[in-house]
């Protein structure tokens, strides 16, 4: 059964059929999370760093943005017994998808507002696969937590995160 | 096995950071000790047992390349691995500190992993706490 | 301030400030003066270090608004700003500057010629918006997404 994860959107699920996709990371920064021992999955697909850069939009969609999207996603799987401390956690995407620098690449600020909330919420990813000029597509089997990664012109591998 | 790290560096702040950081690599450390300066660094080894040493080099009173080379002197010290942490990139100081003893060399800015690798490599693999990090847990927004 | 210690300056506010910092940042070009820069936003804070090597001597620094400190204090730290002590982060301004001057100097004086010495607070006499015109000559100006800082080095060679 597969759940996909669209732009600016997230799932958790803990039903051992289930297996979460999502496509097209360019920019956008994927988060996947996997508690082994409850075997519940999530993931979040975001496309900005900051919801101050749209505090309406983010009122409506919390999931478009980093600072509000990571907090809900590893909450949403604490309601299906998940714990932080046996959280795996992989981070994907915030490629620079055009030459762009500073404050305008957004890729570099997607990935850098989630280092910011990992390091204030003593959270360590177990795989990160970021940055460069290419799209990834992220597929998590709740089953097992099996992870497979696909970049843009090259074969799906699995993620060794568990 | 747990085992004790002396972080050695004139601000407060990347102590704390260089802390931080070791903890959240799950490095199951006994006991953090501080210093300063290499001077106060050489006083917390005579009177506590370390095994591993974060230096930096630029510092008031005695400097990282001073304190390793003090270090390396006295027998009871010599054999802990040294860690340097420091802004100073240049190839001088990074051959300096590796013939002083250093066993390895981390440059400023650093990411978390590479403090991560440069104990690894030394101490051996991590182990993760699997009773649960309290801290961890409790603290921040989720 | 020669292009290649420039361009060094600007390399060395990026990677520090993204890297230990989790703050974006963008070199503003339009050639503002400090004072201009930091208009409104006083009271500021600021660090200097000195730096010599042979005949070469003169010093680095960096100043911002009390609110980008604070920030960067707690980015840095992984807390919250109301848990911040006023000591931790005038120690962070001082750590930051000694992580851009010594990145910067890795790419542009890789034999270690010059060295660094130890950062200072820059007297707070020096910062109110009549005394900044001393560091117009060369300073970076520097945003942030929320904040504005400047840097910048002087170096003078002895006749």
């Amino acid at each position: 059964m597969e759940i996909v994860v669209g732009v600016g959107d997230m799932k958790v699920s803990n039903n051992p059929e289930a297996v979460i996709i999502t496509y097209a990371l360019g920019s956008c920064i994927g988060v996947a999370i996997y508690d082994p021992f409850v075997k519940v999955g999530g993931v979040l697909h975001y496309m900005l760093p900051e919801s101050s850069l749209d505090p309406g939009k983010a009122g409506k969609n919390p999931f478009m943005f980093g600072d509000t999207g990571i907090p809900l996603l590893f909450k949403e799987t604490y309601k299906y017994g998940a714990t932080k401390n046996r959280l795996k956690v992989m981070v994907l995407g915030g490629a620079q998808i055009l030459d762009q620098g500073g404050l305008f690449n957004i890729g570099n600020r997607n990935h850098t507002i989630l280092r910011k909330m990992f390091w204030k919420n003593n959270v360590t990813a177990s795989f990160e696969d970021v940055g460069g000029v290419v799209n990834r597509t992220l597929k998590l089997e709740v089953k097992t937590g099996e992870a497979l990664l696909k970049i843009s012109g090259n074969e799906s591998r699995k993620i060794p995160w568990i | 096995m747990s085992f004790n790290v002396l972080i050695v560096d004139d601000s407060s702040s990347m102590r704390a950071v260089i802390k931080k950081t070791i903890r959240l690599s799950g490095f199951d450390v006994g006991e953090y000790l501080e210093a300063g300066d290499g001077r106060e660094a050489l006083e917390l080894l005579s009177n506590k047992w370390v095994d591993l040493v974060l230096s930096d080099i630029n510092m008031p009173n005695m400097n990282g390349l001073e304190f390793i080379a003090e270090m390396k002197k006295n027998e009871l010290f010599s054999s802990i691995p040294v860690i340097m942490v420091t802004t100073e990139g240049s190839e001088k100081n990074i051959q300096e500190s590796i013939r002083l003893g250093a066993s390895k060399y981390i440059k400023k800015p650093f990411l978390p992993e590479d403090i991560k690798k440069a104990m690894h490599s030394l101490v051996g693999e991590e182990v993760r706490d699997v009773r649960g990090d309290k801290e961890s847990d409790a603290s921040g927004d989720f | 301030m020669s292009e290649e210690i420039k361009k060094a300056m600007h390399q060395a506010i990026s990677d520090v400030m993204n890297k230990m910092f989790f703050l974006p940042v963008q070199i503003n070009l339009k050639g503002l003066a400090v004072r201009e820069w930091f208009s409104n936003r006083h009271p500021l804070i600021g660090a200097e270090v000195g730096l010599t090597g042979g005949r070469l001597s003169g010093y680095s620094y960096l100043m911002m608004p009390g609110a980008a400190a604070r920030e960067m204090t707690a980015n840095f730290l992984g807390i919250a700003e109301k848990e911040m002590k006023a000591t931790q982060e005038r120690d962070t301004v001082k750590e930051a500057l000694n992580m851009i001057t010594g990145n910067m100097l890795s790419q542009c004086d890789k034999k270690g010629f010059l060295r660094i010495g130890i950062p200072r607070l820059i007297n707070e006499n020096d910062l109110p918006a009549g005394r900044l015109d001393a560091f117009d000559k060369g300073a970076i100006l520097i945003e942030t997404e929320h904040s504005r800082m400047a840097a910048g080095i002087v170096l003078r060679r002895e006749a």
